[in-house]
């Protein structure tokens, strides 16, 4: 990487809590589809121990991947990435990795996010794993414009209200000092009647109340996240407004603004491409799914920048742009 | 980001104060859709009691908010709270077009179920006015209004609700029978504007038909 050129990149994390809801498959067709529109895009398995990003975009034996970065047999992450059949689209893989990948070091994890955050791409597209470990939540948080992914099912979204309150206490935890982080647990737990706190949304009420001015601070910066949420597998007989109702759950429940950008259509194509090892937006781009996928990354690209209707913006809020070498 | 018990009726709703009682129909939907017992959409983010508190909270204030003497009330002590200003206040105008297709069928809370205020809506035979009324053979046009006004309904409300016009509400009440077209209608509009005050439509229809028919024969005779 030059060092006098400096960077802006996108980064946008996409991570849905309950594991085939569809996170990969959106990652490599959205990469597909901004590369398509001559984006230098480049797409990351951060599914530790768990990937195979590589193989929904027909890429079936990766040479470079992600462990030679962390194993340092590559000098820089951007030597990790690889080309892939598509113009434009890099990808830097997690096949093949160590057996204990999934368990980073934080000193491992935090060179990782440093050196995503300076890779010279228009879009990088994070892949995340299921679940919510801390791994998985300190990727989601790299950027304030992380993507959320759901199923109308029950389960999945049990699973990604979870995933939202966890990323919720992780940046409650980030902003604060140990310290204060514990004496504000306590002063919950004391509140309560020594129950345990289970709403990180509680325990930003209480800080206000103890310490207007870190609460304030706190609120803000919680304020600046741009989260975006897609519904996807929405089966004909699905209600269609069960996405814009979420969002407004998380609003009203959590301050949270979580933009909803539509809704993708479920397809049994999918499974056939994925089985054929070959990218469904190419194997079939007339399909109903493929429209609402292309639509998706219209909506994307076009209203990220759009003022949100709820909550006032403050100006130095997009946070979206990590520039580098500055 | 405000708890929602410090919340008014009006904001729990999501409404403007100036809201339609059409409106807040629909606004009462939409937030079942959301909290309500079996919806998908807020599944496993709420305990059971942080859910039921909530719904609770919600009837009251739809309950509040759709009738317009508690309405009324309920903004005069925001007023006094500072919380409104006086001329954000709903103004019913009296006569308005009345909404042909209800498709939502949004139409009767009477046939809602509330099961966490079960105790705020005082079914009719607790009003000793009411149960005097129904406990006799026959029932006059009279008698009607009377059930009516002391239920606190108005005759606007009923004719939007049950889609029958005043002056043949106002013709039913005043005992005036040759202005309804037939028996049969005259019949299906005293179900249904019993059924809206929650009385024994079949009772209220034969008794007062009963009425009507001997009034009817005495005409006839003298």
């Amino acid at each position: 990487m030059n060092g006098e050129e400096s960077v802006i990149n996108n980064i946008w994390p996409i991570g849905g809590g309950k594991g085939g809801s569809g996170k990969t498959f959106l990652t490599g067709s959205l990469g597909l589809l901004l590369a398509h529109q001559g984006y230098r895009t480049l797409i990351i398995d951060a599914d530790l121990g768990a990937a195979n990003l590589h193989t929904v975009i027909g890429v079936a034996h990766p040479g470079r991947t992600l462990s030679d970065f962390i194993n340092k047999k590559v000098e820089t992450l951007e030597d990790a990435a690889m080309k892939t059949p598509v113009p434009n689209l890099y990808l830097i893989s997690g096949a093949g990795d160590n057996l204990d990948m999934a368990n980073l070091t934080h000193a491992q994890k935090m060179k990782l996010l440093r050196a995503i955050s300076k890779l010279p791409y228009e879009h990088i597209l994070l892949d995340l794993g299921a679940g919510t470990s801390y791994n998985t939540l300190d990727f989601f948080l790299i950027s304030s414009t992380g993507v959320f992914i759901t199923t109308p099912e029950p389960t999945s979204i049990e699973n990604v209200y979870r995933l939202i309150r966890s990323v919720f206490l992780r940046k409650i935890r980030q902003v604060l000092r140990e310290q204060t982080f514990r004496e504000l647990l306590q002063e919950a737990v004391m509140r309560s009647n020594g129950s345990s706190v289970k709403n990180p949304e509680d325990l930003l009420r209480i800080l206000k109340e103890c310490d207007p001015v870190q609460g304030g601070l706190l609120e803000e910066s919680l304020r600046t996240f741009r989260f975006k949420l897609v519904l996807n597998q929405l089966r004909k007989q699905d209600n269609r407004q069960v996405g814009t109702l979420i969002c407004r759950i998380c609003e009203k429940h959590l301050g949270l603004r979580v933009q909803f950008l539509g809704n993708i259509q479920y397809d049994d194509r999918v499974h056939d491409a994925v089985c054929r090892k070959v990218n469904f937006l190419e194997k079939y781009p007339y399909t109903q799914t493929a429209t609402d996928l292309r639509e998706f990354c219209h909506r994307f690209m076009t209203e990220r920048e759009e003022p949100s209707a709820g909550f006032p913006l403050d100006k130095t809020g997009t946070t979206t742009f990590v520039s580098a070498n500055r | 980001m405000k708890a929602l018990r410090e919340q008014n009726y009006y904001e729990m709703l999501d409404l403007p104060t100036s809201a339609s009682p059409f409106d807040i129909r629909h606004a009462y939907k939409i937030a079942l859709q959301i909290y309500g017992d079996d919806a998908n959409v807020s599944y496993s983010f709420f305990s059971g009691d942080e859910r039921s508190g909530i719904l609770a909270n919600l009837e009251k204030a739809f309950l509040t908010l759709i009738n317009d003497q508690s309405r009324m009330e309920y903004d005069r002590s925001l007023i006094t709270a500072g919380l409104m200003q006086e001329n954000e206040q709903y103004r019913s105008a009296p006569k308005k077009p009345i909404p042909l297709f209800d498709l939502e069928e949004t139409g009767h809370i009477t046939r809602m179920v509330f099961p966490h205020t079960e105790k705020a809506i005082v079914p009719p035979a607790e009003f000793p006015v009411v149960r005097e009324i129904m406990s006799k053979d026959s029932l006059t046009g009279q008698d009607l209004r009377r059930i009516r006004t002391e239920l606190g309904i108005s005759l606007e409300q009923i004719s939007e609700m049950i889609k029958v016009r005043r002056g043949l509400l106002n013709a039913i009440e005043e005992d005036r029978h040759e202005e309804i077209p037939s028996t049969l209608l005259l019949k299906s509009f005293l179900r249904a504007y019993a059924e809206y005050l929650r009385l024994d439509s079949d009772k209220v229809a034969a008794r007062y038909l009963k009425q009507a028919s001997e009034g009817l024969q005495r005409a006839k005779e003298s």
